[in-house]
C-alpha cells in the first residue's frame, strides 16, 4: 500500500482517539431538545427569556407520592423524600413545608395600601358610612386584611383577595402539601437538581435515586405510588432510547453487512476492509460533527448510526467489481474505471445532503455534516486504501456472475414489458398521494417523550394545577413603569378571555405590583376622598386617635411607591419570580403567562396592537418553520430533479438521461404513494428522505448505466448497496421517533423503489454499446 | 418595619359547621344531629369591641348551613347584605339586591375559604392544624373547645373559645391588642328545608372549577 493509504489511516485513528476522548462520559452528547430546535425569535430578549424559562423549570423535578390512605400517603411521601435526602443525588429535597405565616402577605402590602386600586366607592360622608358598617359586620375571615382602624372600608383585604396567590388546588395538611385524590391523598414533594438536566451524570444520579426512593416509600406504605415530572426524566428517556436506537439499528446493520459479506464475497478481508470503511465514515462523521457544532445531538447520533449502511455502498460497489473481473483483475484500473459512477454518485449524495444544511436548524446541520464528511472518509478509504488492500484477484465465481446477467437481462424485459402497466400504477400513485398526504408540521413530530412519563405529567397538573406551559407573552419598556403599564393593558385584554371561559387565569408581575401610574391614581383618589372618608368615620364611631393615626398613614405613603424589587424581596413572591426578566439591552421586561385552553392565535389576535407585547409560543413557532422549511424542501426537490434530469439528458442525450431518472421517479412516486397509503403525515423529514432517494436512485441506475460489459458486478453491487441502505434506514423506521420513523420509511420505500426499478437505466440489447 | 396588627384569612365564619369528630379529648358524639342534619338555621349576633371604636359594634341576622351547598350569611342589622359562600366562592347581595360574585377562581383566597369549609364539613381538623392546637372538654350537654394559635398564628390571634351544648352557642375570638369579637348563636332549627329564596341564592353561587 502506498504512504497516503498510511497517512490517511493514521488520521482516522487520531480522529477516532480525539473523538472517544470528548465523548466519553456522554457530555458532549446533547439532549437538550430545545437546542436542537431552531431559534425563532429575533428578539433576542425572548430568546433569553425561553431558555431562563425552561433553565428554571428545568432544574427541577415534581414528585407526587399517593396512596389510597392519607396517612398512608404521608408516611410514604417522607419516606420517600427522605430517601432522597440521603442519596445525595438533589442538591435540596422539600416536602415538608415550614409553617405559613397567614400574616405574611397583608403585612406586606400594609405600608402600601394607599397606593393599590380599590373597589369604586360612593362620593361623599353620608354615602361612605354604609360601606364603613358593612366593613365593620362583615362575616370574620372572609379575606384577610388589616385590623378596621387601619382600613376601615377593607380595600386592603379586597386588594389581596384578587391576588392571584394559590393557584394550585394543593392545601397544607401535617405540613406537607397534598392533593385529595378521591379517597386517597396525593403528597407533593420537589427536588432541586445538582446541575443541568442534560449532563447525565446528573441523570444517573436522580434516576438512581428517585428508583431507591420509591422502593422505600412502597415499603414504608403499601399501596404507595410516585408519580413524577421533570425535565431529567425525559431528557434521560430520550437519552437512553436514542443510545438504544442508535445500538439497535447500528449493531443490525453491522450484521447483516457482515452476513452478506461473508455469504457473497466469502472473505474476511473483504469483510474487514468494507467495515474500515465504514468505520472511517463514522469517526470522520463524529469528528467533523464535534469540530463544527462542539456537541453532537441525539437525534444526530441516531441518524449517522443509519449512515454505516450507506457509507459502504462504495466498497461495496468496488468488491463487487473485483468478484466480477475474476484473474483479470487489476486494482488501479479498476478505480479508474469505477471513478466517474462513483464521483458521479458522491456528488449527487453530497449535494442532497448539503441541502439538509442550507436550513438554520441545528439539528438538521448536524446529520448534514456529520454524513457529508462520512460519506467523504468512506469514499477517500475505497480510493486510497483498497487498491493497495485486494492486489490479488478474488477466486472466479462463473455461476454467479452467469445467473446475475440473466436476472438482469430477465428483469431488465419485464420491466419493459410491464411499462404500460407501470405507467398505471405511476398515476395512481400520483393519485393516491394527492388525496391522501396530509402535511403535518407539528414540532411534536421531533419529540416524542415516553407516554408513560407524559401520562404522569399529565396527571399531576390536573392534581395540583402546575403548569409547564412554553407559550406566553414577553413585555417590554423602557422601565419598569413601563413594562408594569403595558402589563395592564394587556391583563385588560386576556380579562375578556377569562371571562368567556376561554383562559383560567392570567399570571403577570403588575396584578402584585401596580403601575406607578394605577398607584399615583390610586394614591390621588384616596387623598381626595380623605375628608368625606375622616367625616364618615367619626360617625359611624371611630375614635379621634384612630382617624389621626389614619391620616397620618396615608401622608407618609405619598412618597414610598411599591416596586418590583420590594416585591422580590418578599418571601411569597418566590413562586412568581420567574415573572420578571428584569435589566435587558431593550430595558426592562417581564413574562405574563396566560394558563387555560385558549389557542395561540387567538391570543396574539388578544395582543394585537399593543405596544411591546410579544406572544412567544416556542413550539408553535418551531411548527411554524418547520411548515416553511417543508415546502422549501419540497421546492428544492423539484429544482434538484430538474438539475439532475438535465445533467444527465446532457450527458446521455434527452432519451436515455431520462430512462436513467426515470427508475429515482418511479422509486419517489412509490415513496410518496407508501406514505400516503400508510396514512403517514407528511413532514420536512419526508421531504428530506425523497431529497436522498434522489440521490441514491441515480447512483444505482448510474452504476448499471456505466457497467458496460460487466453488468452482472455492476447489478451484484446495486443490490448490495441497495440492501444495506434499506436495511439501516428501513431500520431507522422502527424508531419512536416519528420524524425519524417517517424518514426511514420513505427512504426505504424509495430505495427499494430505485433499486427494482434501476435495470430500466441499462441500454437496450440491440442499442448496447451505441451512443443514444 | 413596623409590625402591623393583621386580620387573618381565617374562615372563622365556617366555625359552627365543624360538628364532626372534634379532638379526642371530647366526649364523643358532640352535635351529631348537626353533623347529619342537611340544613340548620341560626339567628347570630355578632358583637365586635375594637380599641379604635368608641362603643362596641354589634351585627346581627341569620345564618343557614347548608350542607354541602354553602352558606348564607344574611346580616340584617346595621344594614341589610347577604353573603352566601360555598366551595366555588362568594356571593354579595346588597340591600338593593345588587348582586356581585366572585368564582374561587378569581379570588384564590375565597377559594382557600371554601376548600376549608368543605374540609371543616367533612369533619377534616387538618385545615386548622397547621394554625392552631385544639384543646377541650365538657359533656355533650355543656362543653368549650379552645384553640391556642401556634407561633405563626400569634400575631393575629391570642384564643379563640368555643362553647355549647346540642348546638354551638357561641365563638369568642381574642386578638392580640385586645379587640374581641363574639358571636352567639340562637333559635337553631335542625332540618328547617331551605326556602325557596334560600336555594335560588346558593344556586347562584359560582360552580365549583
Amino acid at each position: 500500500m502506498r504512504a497516503r493509504a498510511w497517512l490517511w489511516i493514521a488520521f482516522l485513528a487520531a480522529l477516532a482517539g480525539l473523538g472517544a476522548l470528548r465523548l466519553h462520559g456522554g457530555r458532549a452528547v446533547q439532549t437538550d431538545l430545545l437546542a436542537m430546535l431552531p431559534r425563532t425569535e429575533r428578539n433576542p430578549v425572548a430568546e433569553a427569556a425561553i431558555g431562563a424559562l425552561a433553565q428554571a423549570t428545568g432544574e427541577r423535578a415534581v414528585f407526587l407520592v399517593g396512596a389510597p390512605r392519607g396517612d398512608q400517603a404521608e408516611a410514604a411521601a417522607l419516606a420517600f423524600a427522605a430517601a432522597l435526602e440521603r442519596s445525595g443525588a438533589f442538591a435540596q429535597v422539600t416536602a415538608r413545608i415550614p409553617p405559613v405565616d397567614p400574616g405574611m402577605v397583608p403585612r406586606f402590602y400594609a405600608p402600601f395600601r394607599f397606593r393599590l386600586p380599590g373597589p369604586p366607592l360612593p362620593a361623599g360622608a353620608a354615602a361612605l358610612e354604609r360601606p364603613l358598617e358593612a366593613a365593620l359586620a362583615a362575616p370574620p375571615g372572609l379575606v384577610p386584611g388589616l385590623d378596621p382602624a387601619r382600613d376601615p372600608l377593607g380595600e386592603l383585604g379586597t386588594f389581596l383577595g384578587g391576588l392571584p396567590l394559590n393557584r394550585l388546588r394543593v392545601v397544607m395538611r401535617d405540613g406537607l402539601l397534598a392533593v385529595p385524590d378521591g379517597d386517597g391523598l396525593q403528597v407533593l414533594v420537589t427536588a432541586a437538581l445538582r446541575g443541568s438536566p442534560f449532563d447525565p451524570q446528573v441523570q444517573r444520579a436522580s434516576l438512581a435515586a428517585v428508583a431507591a426512593a420509591g422502593r422505600e416509600s412502597a415499603a414504608a406504605a403499601s399501596g404507595a405510588q410516585v408519580l413524577r415530572t421533570g425535565a431529567v426524566f425525559y431528557a434521560a428517556d430520550a437519552r437512553s432510547r436514542a443510545e438504544r436506537e442508535a445500538g439497535l439499528i447500528g449493531w443490525a446493520s453491522l450484521g447483516a453487512i457482515l452476513v452478506l459479506f461473508l455469504g457473497v464475497f466469502r472473505s474476511a478481508r473483504h469483510l474487514l476492509l468494507g467495515l474500515g470503511c465504514v468505520a472511517a465514515g463514522l469517526v470522520a462523521g463524529t469528528a467533523a460533527t464535534l469540530l463544527v457544532f462542539g456537541r453532537i445531538q441525539l437525534l444526530t447520533l441516531v441518524a449517522g448510526a443509519s449512515l454505516v449502511g450507506v457509507a459502504v455502498d462504495y466498497p461495496l460497489l468496488y468488491f463487487a467489481h473485483h468478484l466480477g473481473a475474476g484473474p483479470q483483475w487489476e486494482p488501479r484500473g479498476a478505480l479508474d474505471r469505477l471513478r466517474p459512477a462513483l464521483v458521479l454518485g458522491l456528488v449527487t449524495t453530497l449535494l442532497g445532503y448539503a441541502a439538509l444544511g442550507v436550513a438554520p436548524f441545528p439539528g438538521l446541520r448536524q446529520m448534514a455534516v456529520f454524513s457529508m464528511a462520512g460519506l467523504t472518509a468512506s469514499f477517500l478509504t475505497v480510493a486510497w486504501v483498497l487498491p493497495g488492500a485486494l492486489a490479488r484477484p478474488m477466486p472466479p465465481r462463473p455461476r454467479l456472475l452467469a445467473a446475475l446477467e440473466r436476472t438482469l437481462d430477465r428483469w431488465r424485459r419485464q420491466l419493459r414489458a410491464l411499462r404500460r402497466w407501470g405507467a398505471v400504477l405511476g398515476a395512481l400513485l400520483i393519485l393516491a398521494a394527492i388525496q391522501g398526504l396530509r402535511p403535518d408540521d407539528d414540532v411534536r413530530n421531533l419529540i416524542r417523550p415516553s407516554r408513560s412519563l407524559q401520562a404522569q405529567e399529565e396527571r399531576i397538573r390536573e392534581l395540583t394545577g402546575l403548569s409547564n406551559s412554553m407559550s406566553f407573552f414577553l413585555v417590554e419598556g423602557r422601565s419598569e413603569g413601563e413594562v408594569l403599564a403595558r402589563e395592564e393593558a394587556l391583563r385588560e385584554r386576556l380579562g375578556e378571555l377569562v371571562a368567556q371561559g376561554e383562559l383560567d387565569s392570567v399570571q403577570a408581575v403588575s396584578s402584585f405590583v401596580p403601575s406607578p401610574a394605577r398607584q399615583e391614581a390610586a394614591l390621588e383618589e384616596r387623598l381626595g376622598r380623605a375628608p368625606a372618608l375622616e367625616q364618615a368615620m367619626r360617625a359611624v364611631g371611630f375614635r379621634e386617635d384612630a382617624v389621626a393615626a389614619l391620616d397620618r398613614e396615608l401622608r407618609a405613603s405619598a412618597g414610598r411607591p411599591l416596586t418590583v424589587a420590594d416585591w422580590l424581596g418578599a418571601p411569597f413572591s418566590l413562586p412568581f419570580r420567574r415573572l420578571w426578566v428584569g435589566a435587558t439591552v431593550h430595558g426592562a421586561a417581564s413574562v405574563v403567562f396566560p394558563s387555560g385552553p385558549c389557542a395561540a392565535a387567538r391570543l396574539a389576535q388578544a395582543a394585537a396592537g399593543l405596544e411591546g407585547v410579544a406572544l412567544v409560543d416556542k413550539a408553535g413557532r418551531v411548527s411554524a418553520l418547520l411548515g416553511r422549511y417543508r415546502r422549501l424542501a419540497d421546492l428544492a426537490l423539484g429544482l434538484a430533479v430538474l438539475l439532475v434530469w438535465a445533467m444527465l439528458a446532457r450527458w446521455y442525450g434527452l432519451r436515455a438521461g431520462t430512462r436513467v431518472l426515470a427508475p429515482t421517479l418511479g422509486g419517489m412516486l412509490g415513496a410518496l404513494g407508501t406514505a400516503a397509503l400508510l396514512g403517514m403525515p407528511w413532514t420536512l423529514f419526508g421531504s428530506i428522505a425523497l431529497v436522498l432517494v434522489l440521490g441514491f436512485g441515480v447512483d444505482y441506475a448510474v452504476f448499471l448505466r456505466e457497467a458496460g460489459d460487466r453488468p452482472a458486478a455492476a447489478l451484484l453491487g446495486v443490490l448490495l448497496a441497495g440492501f444495506a441502505t434499506l436495511l439501516s434506514y428501513g431500520l431507522l423506521a422502527c424508531s419512536g421517533t416519528p420524524a425519524l420513523r417517517g424518514f426511514g420509511a420513505v427512504l426505504g420505500a424509495g430505495v427499494l423503489g430505485s433499486v427494482l426499478l434501476a435495470p430500466l437505466a441499462r441500454p437496450d440489447p440491440e442499442t448496447r454499446g451505441l451512443p443514444l | 418595619m413596623e409590625s402591623l396588627p393583621v386580620k387573618p384569612p381565617l374562615p372563622l365564619l365556617l366555625l359552627p359547621v365543624l360538628a364532626a369528630p372534634l379532638p379526642a379529648a371530647l366526649p364523643g358524639n358532640i352535635a351529631a344531629h348537626l353533623r347529619e342534619a342537611a340544613c340548620v338555621h341560626l339567628d347570630f349576633v355578632q358583637t365586635r369591641v375594637l380599641a379604635a371604636l368608641s362603643r362596641p359594634l354589634k351585627a346581627s341576622g341569620s345564618m343557614v348551613l347548608a350542607r354541602g351547598r354553602g352558606v348564607i350569611w344574611a346580616l340584617r342589622r346595621p344594614l341589610a347584605i347577604t353573603y352566601v359562600m360555598g366551595p366555588g366562592g362568594l356571593l354579595v347581595v346588597d340591600a338593593d339586591g345588587r348582586r356581585e360574585r366572585k368564582s374561587a377562581r378569581d379570588a384564590p383566597l375565597v377559594a382557600q375559604v371554601g376548600r376549608v369549609f368543605q374540609a371543616l364539613a367533612q369533619g377534616d381538623w387538618t385545615a386548622l392544624d397547621s394554625l392552631f392546637t385544639v384543646t377541650g372538654g365538657g359533656t355533650p350537654r355543656r362543653w368549650q373547645v379552645e384553640l391556642l394559635p401556634r407561633p405563626q398564628a400569634q400575631s393575629f390571634v391570642r384564643r379563640i373559645r368555643l362553647d355549647g351544648g346540642p348546638f354551638i352557642d357561641r365563638v369568642r375570638v381574642e386578638e392580640p391588642a385586645g379587640d374581641r369579637m363574639e358571636l352567639t348563636f340562637s333559635n337553631q332549627r335542625v332540618d328547617l328545608p331551605l326556602s325557596p329564596d334560600e336555594a335560588a341564592l346558593l344556586d347562584q353561587l359560582p360552580a365549583r372549577d
